[in-house]
């Protein structure tokens, strides 16, 4: 993550800086600058532990914050940097991050081109997954945007299209590569899939990434897009050190190394969303499919004979298809008041909804296998800067949860942002 | 007790809905002006939804499109319910979807009719909206189909 730091200044220099200077005739007025900060808790029941480690003790490791810069040197011409950080638990704490970076020209309405770091169009609301005060739910439904993939889903380097073709018809693509933090969310998810290993990531690495969103927007509110998200040669090293317990037949402790590259071929997401805005009252609803395709091969520094006898495998992985949807409704009911609530069913597998086939072949309860969660959302704009909210979830299932030692649990979340 | 938190904020938000009804906004003229220099005579409703998205941001002729907008009131609202098919705070939930993902900047905002008229009348390019009837030899009037 030290990249990320120096980025983190020298971008800061060249927005203070050289954004101004290259805009030739412009000056600080022409420079737009917005941010955000946003403070959360949140309280977890029945001992259960999610997003944050210890989130059943309640926690505060529960924020995000952004601050970006931009500004148009030419009438086609526009470029802007985002610098943003995020703590969820163990995850990022609060480490500054270019969130976007890129500069956009625009041809045509039908035809415009970025380049640099984008964020990636998924879905209705992959791209402000940081941004609170834009929805009424404080958490998005686990069932489209897991957060274990918030990072390995939020930005792509490279190059992006974009336009709006006749019959109102709007497409955006991009290609490129993705950074994946070795203290994100997607590892921090696996070392725990492999804890009985003592695994922990020590570098990634992705061959290319590509994404493409069209969207559909009727003149009467209507909103239709489909959304793909693939990650091809998705890699991470991993390794791990400790003892073996001194149990029978052998006398005393052995020493555990144990290293392997986690493959993914490839990590692959689609999602068809729907979304309906008629005066105060906002429906949406989105069904994602997460092909998961990963194995590690497991070297260790005991022999093969040995690793068989201790139970150590020589291999790990699996492959399925996660599955999700979910249904939300909001409603303005003041000027200053939103209710909300959503409905969200998420599977580890689309053809296991029993838990069956789960409980076999990994030995944890069915419940494990599935994430039902029923949200009820309120929000009070306390004025156009000012935003606070609170939400309650009931739910079904411990999949994504760090401890699953309950089935039924609820989770509760407050947040107040301001924005600018 | 903790079986009982659930139902209870359900309850509270069901109670929160039935006392408090929505105030409506009331029905006004609303011309649509552009700058005398716009080749443009007319738009669609989907074109003016787009401009106000930020989904179209050049006329026909390809000249670059400054958009304006009330900061707020009735003939703002008005604007956005018929033409944008949103609510004010909809379209401010909107642009902040915008600002923070690098996709755009909001309208160029002013705080009465005769600010908005006088900056469109100046501004090579621009479109707005009044619900006062427009001065012709200062802006155009654009015809929505």
């Amino acid at each position: 993550m030290k990249h990320y730091a120096t980025r983190f200044w020298v971008v800061a220099l060249v927005a203070l800086f050289a954004l101004p200077a290259a805009a030739v005739g412009m000056g600080l007025d022409d420079i737009n600058i917005h941010g955000f900060v946003s403070q959360g808790y949140i309280y977890t029941t029945e001992d259960m532990d999610f997003l944050v480690a210890d989130s059943h003790e309640g926690s505060f490791e529960f924020n995000e914050m952004a601050l970006n810069f931009s500004a148009r040197p030419m009438d086609d011409l526009s470029m802007g940097v985002q610098l943003a950080a995020f703590d969820m638990g163990n995850i990022s704490n609060d480490e500054v991050q270019v969130d976007w970076a890129f500069g956009d020209y625009s041809f045509r309405d039908y035809l415009g081109i970025q380049a640099g770091i984008m964020k990636i169009p998924f879905g209705l609301y992959n791209e402000v997954r940081k941004v609170d005060m834009v929805r009424t739910s404080i958490l998005l439904p686990t069932s489209v945007y897991p957060e274990w993939f918030r990072e390995t889903f939020a930005r792509i380097k490279g190059v992006g299209l974009y336009g709006t073709l006749p019959g109102n018809f709007s497409y955006h693509a991009m290609y490129g590569d993705v950074d994946i933090p070795t203290d994100g969310g997607l590892t921090d998810g696996l070392e725990s899939l492999l804890a009985d290993l003592g695994m922990n990531t020590s570098g990634t690495e992705v061959d290319y990434a590509y994404a493409g969103k069209l969207q559909w927007d009727s003149p009467f509110g209507l909103k239709l897009a489909a959304s793909l998200y693939t990650l091809d040669g998705l890699y991470l090293d991993m390794s791990g050190t400790g003892y073996l317990p001194a149990t029978a037949p052998l006398p005393v402790g052995l020493p555990l190394s144990v290293n392997g590259r986690l493959e993914f071929e490839p990590l692959e997401v689609y999602v068809l969303s729907a979304e309906y805005i008629k005066d105060r009252l906002t429906l949406a609803a989105e069904y994602a499919e997460y092909e998961l395709d990963f194995s590690i091969n497991i070297n260790s520094n005991l022999d093969a004979a040995t690793s068989a006898f201790l139970g150590i495998p020589s291999r790990v992985g699996d492959k399925t298809t996660m599955q999700g949807y979910y249904g939300s409704i909001a409603y303005r009911v003041l000027d200053p008041l939103e209710i909300g609530a959503y409905y969200s069913e998420t599977y580890y597998d689309k053809s296991d909804h029993s838990g069956d086939k789960f409980k076999a072949k990994f030995g944890r309860p069915e419940y494990d296998s599935w994430n039902k969660d029923i949200c009820l959302s309120a929000r009070y704009d306390i004025s156009p800067n000012w935003c606070a909210k609170v939400e309650g979830h009931l739910i079904d299932g411990a999949y994504l949860a760090y401890s699953a030692n309950a089935r039924y649990w609820e989770m509760y979340a407050a947040k107040l942002t301001y924005s600018f | 007790m903790k079986r009982l938190a659930f139902p209870a904020f359900l309850l509270a938000a069901i109670v929160a809905c039935i006392m408090f009804q929505p105030a409506q906004a009331q029905a006004e003229t609303v011309y649509v002006i552009a700058n005398i220099n716009v080749a443009d005579t007319s738009l669609t409703q989907t074109e003016i939804q787009n401009i106000y998205l930020g989904k179209k941001d050049k006329w026909n002729d390809n000249q670059k499109i400054n958009f304006t907008a009330l900061s707020g009131g009735p003939c703002h609202e008005t604007f956005l319910k018929q033409h944008v098919g949103r609510s004010d705070f909809q379209f401010q939930n909107y642009w902040k979807k915008q600002i923070f993902t690098g996709q755009g900047q909001p309208p160029k905002s002013f705080a009465s009719d005769a600010e908005l008229i006088d900056y469109v009348s100046r501004t090579s390019g621009a479109i707005g909206y009044s619900c006062t009837q427009p001065d012709t030899g200062k802006v155009k009037t654009l015809t929505i189909n």
